[in-house]
């Protein structure tokens, strides 16, 4: 089926579908609500989500998880223009010029902004989702054991490079930690057990969303609730819109926000880099090409523009190698990822053939959502708001049991509530250290794929190392791989010899 | 930085633990000895090892650790703060199983609360119930998913 054609008729599908939308409106506002609770992100949205959607049709339960991904990735937005606080780190960039014009009387204003951005990021991002995962599926077509290998191994780099750009050492050594970890169960190839000393609980191997939930879920937790400052509010809403137009805002950064857009999306695509990157990227080139470069860190439009923008974008780029590949762009798109396979629904190469309409039925459901969050963005997410005056001390109390029964319907079971408790508590120790959790998370995910790949590739040629570099997909990825690494480490080198 | 050496060496000695499980692994199986399970378990572990020897060698600039007085107590307070938040949770996810789960959850809920935030007694106490209440009803009678 044509990937428009699923898309439009999935659109309908939706609207014509009470209770298929009224679970999306529910699931967009948890969203909105999760990302608005400073502590709560996309990630641990996304996960809880999951363990309610067991029951529901998988494509039902898809479309939610989707919206609620939105949801939180904006609703982020929230906190991070009134408390100067991002609700999730996506919104960090946000903060920089929300929370500027928040204080300045305009609260409103910045908070409507953040939606149509949003909403304009995410059109951009369902358009490409249209456009660009065809493409990309065709290519991962032509993908062996050699390129997915390569592939898994160059994700987890990346991702550390990007996400620990002051020391990437600790974001390789983050990465290399999950992929080291993934391998504990039963070997896909020979079903031997490893690292599993006889326990049965471990031959399944240790389930992501205990780890997910442990690794983002209880350090923010534990980090919440021994913090004793507590944030500035700026819910001041004195100024009315005034001379500030949307239209006019729009139209005066229209450039600003197409390549906001795009670098979202693109960012997105990379594995495991998330939409703090995009909008951080996103922020810094709108301050490069401003004509007013001064007012950005005092409430400039355009830079609240540009990282709300890119942030949304983002969403839509990284699920796109989570449909074509099964290889997630963020940590939330590895939850998602993770749900799809619970639903059965197997992302990957195959799935145009198997889903030949997921594709544009994702798009679909990531259009409403989006339509859905704008919409509630701007009428009642103020309500929301209130709920910020709620004490963070009742607040992370309520979320660690959400954290627990979340973990325990996965299998009923409570191995994965002191799994998930081990790598809160690992996950609590790399945050004290400035080891990101994002490239552990992305080798937890990636490292069967790698295991397996890696000996079926050195199988197929009977232990040779050489179509890793004479077959051009994966010659691209060894080059990139190697580029962004040397990269890193030159530009520290000279630092220090200037030093 | 001695807090990053300390990080290096800790890592170092649970890659050991995986280099060591993987050597162990049988050596041929079935589909050969490029099959063989601790193959990529070799690699990876080998690799944190290398990356963490770097960490560990490697001169960073000290740390200005001369913090302030107040820094400090700041400091103090929020560890103590995290101790009891670390001791309490643990309690419960011990007790999980033992008592009723809406009796205990709201137990939980409402300890934490009034410990750091000593307000509103009787409000809190009744949120936690209803917000227990709420979570029991949604898991176990609305998704019908059971709960500890």
């Amino acid at each position: 089926m044509n990937v428009l054609a699923s898309y439009i008729q999935y659109i309908v599908e939706i609207f014509t579908d009470p209770l298929l939308l009224f679970n999306m409106m529910w699931a967009t506002l948890l969203g909105i609500l999760v990302g608005v609770l400073p502590g709560l992100t996309a990630t641990l949205g996304v996960a809880i989500l999951t363990t309610l959607t067991f029951g529901f049709p998988a494509k039902t339960a898809i479309a939610m998880l989707v919206g609620v991904y939105i949801g939180a990735i904006y609703g982020g937005s929230r906190t991070a223009i009134v408390l100067n606080i991002p609700g999730t780190p996506a919104n960090a960039a946000t903060t920089v010029d929300g929370f500027p014009l928040a204080r300045s009387g305009n609260a409103g204003f910045a908070l409507n902004v953040a939606t149509i951005m949003s909403g304009i990021g995410s059109i951009i991002g369902a358009i490409f989702i249209v456009t660009l995962a065809p493409l990309l599926g065709k290519l991962a077509l032509q993908f062996g054991s050699w390129e997915f290998a390569v592939l898994a191994i160059f994700g987890t780099i990346i991702a550390g490079s990007l996400t620990a750009p002051k020391d990437p050492l600790k974001g390789w050594i983050s990465g290399f930690l999950g992929l080291m970890i993934s391998l504990i169960g039963l070997d896909e190839i020979t079903s031997y057990p490893r690292y599993t000393f006889g326990n049965i609980q471990l031959y399944g191997g240790i389930a992501l969303l205990p780890v997910l939930v442990g690794v983002y879920g209880i350090p923010e937790i534990l980090t919440s609730l021994k913090r004793v400052t507590k944030p500035e509010v700026a819910l001041d809403f004195s100024k009315t819109a005034g001379g500030l137009s949307y239209w006019k805002t729009i139209a005066k950064n229209w450039i600003n926000i197409i390549r906001s857009g795009i670098v979202g999306v693109f960012i997105g695509v990379i594995p495991g880099v998330g939409e703090d990157v995009a909008s951080w990227v996103s922020y810094d080139l709108a301050k490069r090409s401003s004509k007013e470069p001064e007012k950005f860190g005092n409430g400039s439009i355009e830079g609240l523009s540009a990282a709300e923008t890119a942030n949304n974008a983002c969403v839509a780029g990284a699920i796109i190698p989570v449909l074509t590949l099964a290889v997630p762009g963020s940590a939330p798109a590895a939850v998602l990822l993770a749900a799809l396979w619970i639903h059965g629904v197997r992302a990957g190469p195959l799935l145009p053939i198997e889903h030949p309409e997921m594709i544009g039925n994702v798009a679909a459901m990531f259009t409403v959502a989006t339509l859905l969050m704008v919409v509630f963005g701007l009428i009642i997410t103020r309500l929301f708001l209130k709920i910020l005056l709620v004490p963070t001390e009742i607040l992370m109390p309520i979320i660690f049991v959400l954290c627990i029964v979340g973990t325990y319907v996965l299998n009923g079971r409570m191995f994965d509530v002191w799994i998930m408790l081990l790598f809160g508590l690992l996950g609590y120790f790399m945050r004290l250290n400035d080891f990101p959790a994002a490239p552990f998370v992305l080798g937890f995910i990636l490292g069967p794929m790698a295991d397996t790949n890696i000996r079926r590739a050195l199988m197929l040629s009977k232990g040779s190392l050489m179509p890793f570099v004479t077959r051009p997909i994966s010659l691209v990825l060894l080059i990139a791989m190697v580029l962004v690494m040397i990269s890193k480490y030159i530009p520290k080198k000279r630092g220090a010899k200037s030093e | 930085m001695q807090r990053d050496k300390i990080t290096a060496l800790a890592f170092i000695g649970l890659a050991l633990f995986f280099l060591i499980g993987a050597l162990q692994m049988p050596k041929q199986t079935e589909y050969g000895r490029y099959g063989a399970p601790g193959n990529v378990p070799v690699v990876f572990s080998t690799i944190v090892i290398v990356l963490n020897l770097v960490m560990f060698l490697r001169k960073k600039r000290q740390d200005d650790s001369t913090k302030r007085v107040e820094e400090k107590k700041v400091i103090a307070t929020e560890n103590k703060r995290l101790l009891v938040s670390v001791i309490v949770c643990l309690a419960y996810v011990l007790l999980l199983g033992h008592l009723n789960f809406i009796v205990l959850s709201s137990i939980f809920i409402a300890t934490l609360s009034l410990i750091f935030y000593r307000k509103k007694p009787i409000l809190i106490v009744v949120a936690s119930i209803l917000v227990t209440y709420g979570i029991y009803y949604i898991f176990d009678k609305l998704f019908l998913l059971p709960l500890p």
